[in-house]
């Protein structure tokens, strides 16, 4: 019996191997000659390809994660640089846009100051006045720069106001619309005179006889009759027209041509002869 | 010490009032913060040193606003008795009623300042708008309690003793109904 098993492994191993060899020669032979894979290399391509696409996803997203990870260790710290950077930028364009604005307001006043009869000193608005009541402002210039009581204020728009009273290095200009001032004025195209007075947000143009043909529109400038302010500076526009029933003047109302509120640069024309005197 | 904080504090908030807080929209108007701080005074310091006060923020004022000096001093040592007189007399005790405390006195000296106007000096003339004055009344209404609270909490930290011994307290339960 022992005997017997001897003699039949070696014929087993040599039916294993041809039938290995079988194998193989027949796959041998179906791929040779073929552009394309048979069954067999189908099956195991896609047996592998499916464990491939596994171990390729492992590392893929590991290898990302990774790389990611260590990638955000700069773009925060850029992040960061950047954000400041933009702050800076930002901070940068806002002076360059004042600057621009500064530059603009300072070259009209520069261009109306040639055109002012000399001395003239540019003053920069400090305060306002806080009252419901009166119009007046606080200047940076004071008598220690000669300034004084009396002076004209204008700006490239027109007139402003007057100074009132003086520090040695602050002024306070009583403005145009104040309840309290009077400008004597003419209508430019018809030349018919009067006198401005303020009514806390505009004026109204007094003493105008009802037979003078006013209409919205016309430009009102400084007469230059009272030695103040200069004649021609423009005031303001007409802008409505009132003839009442009653009195013998027409009631004029003149929008002004400065914006009060908006007011930062303004020049002082240094008269000797003032108002006050 | 407590005067001279408020001597301070009157000087800081006018210049405020003046420089920064003009820049504001028109439609949210312009807070009269120094109004706010002689009600304030009125009502918590004691006669002599706030009526002291009061004259002393009129003078501030004359210089900012106004033509003719002499006028705030006089509007806002009225404005002091008045309102004392209402807060000690009348009902404007309880800190609830401090808007309309300061909204009537607002309305009141602007009142008295008009008809002055009006009366004296003839060749003003003067507008009198209702939206404005009422805009400004109620800025000032509403700013009435934060600040009231801020001008405590100064005080407290500001003052000599550590306390606020002359600020008005409740004595007892605090039930007004009870005896």
């Amino acid at each position: 019996m022992k005997k017997r098993n001897k003699r039949s492994r070696p014929v087993k191993q040599l039916i294993v191997l041809a039938t290995f060899a079988v194998v193989c020669a027949g796959l041998l032979a179906s791929s040779i000659g073929r552009s394309e894979f048979s069954v067999p290399h189908k099956l195991i391509l896609e047996i592998l390809g499916t464990a491939q696409s596994g171990f390729s996803g492992l590392t893929g997203a590991g290898g990302g994660f990774f790389s990611g990870y260590v990638a955000l260790w700069g773009v925060r710290d850029e992040n960061a640089r950047l954000r400041e950077e933009i702050k800076k930028y930002q901070v940068v364009n806002i002076k360059y846009r004042e600057a621009m604005a500064t530059n603009v307001r300072l070259e009209m006043l520069l261009g109306l100051k040639e055109t002012l009869p000399p001395p003239t000193l540019t003053a920069l608005i400090q305060g306002r006045d806080p009252s419901l009541w009166f119009k007046t402002s606080t200047i940076n210039r004071g008598s220690s720069d000669g300034v004084g009581k009396g002076m004209p204020v204008v700006t490239v728009e027109g007139v402003v106001g007057q100074v009132i009273d003086s520090g040695p290095h602050y002024a306070k200009v009583l403005q145009a619309i104040d309840p309290n001032s009077a400008i004597e004025v003419l209508l430019q195209e018809s030349r018919i005179q009067g006198i401005l007075k303020g009514t806390g947000t505009g004026y109204r143009m007094n003493y105008v006889m009802k037979n003078n043909e006013v209409k919205v529109g016309d430009q009102v400038v400084t007469s230059g009759q009272s030695d103040v302010f200069p004649t021609g500076l423009p005031v303001g526009i007409v802008s409505k027209v009132n003839n009442n029933e009653r009195g013998m003047f027409l009631d004029i109302e003149v929008e002004p041509a400065v914006n009060f509120s908006g007011l930062e640069h303004v020049i002082i024309i240094m008269k000797s002869n003032l108002l006050a005197e | 010490m407590q005067t001279l904080f408020f001597l301070i504090l009157g000087s800081f908030m006018l210049v405020c009032q003046t420089s920064l807080l003009t820049r504001l929209p028109a439609w949210v108007g312009n807070p009269d913060l120094l109004f706010l701080l002689v009600v304030y005074v009125s009502i918590r310091m004691p006669d002599l040193r706030g009526f002291f006060l009061a004259i002393f923020f009129g003078l501030l004022m004359d210089v900012f606003s106004g033509l003719a000096p002499g006028l705030f001093p006089f509007i806002y040592g009225g404005l002091f008795l008045t309102a004392k007189l209402l807060a000690r007399r009348i009902i404007f005790d309880e800190p609830t009623h401090h808007p309309a405390l300061t909204a009537f006195s607002y309305l009141a000296c602007h009142s008295i300042i008009y008809l002055y106007l009006e009366f004296f000096s003839q060749d003003i003339d003067l507008f009198w708008s209702w939206h404005d004055l009422l805009l400004a009344m109620l800025i000032q209404a509403v700013l009435t309690l934060p600040l009231f609270q801020l001008f405590d909490h100064l005080q407290e930290i500001f003052s000599a003793d550590g306390g606020h011994q002359w600020l008005p307290r409740r004595g007892g339960t605090g039930n007004r109904f009870t005896a």
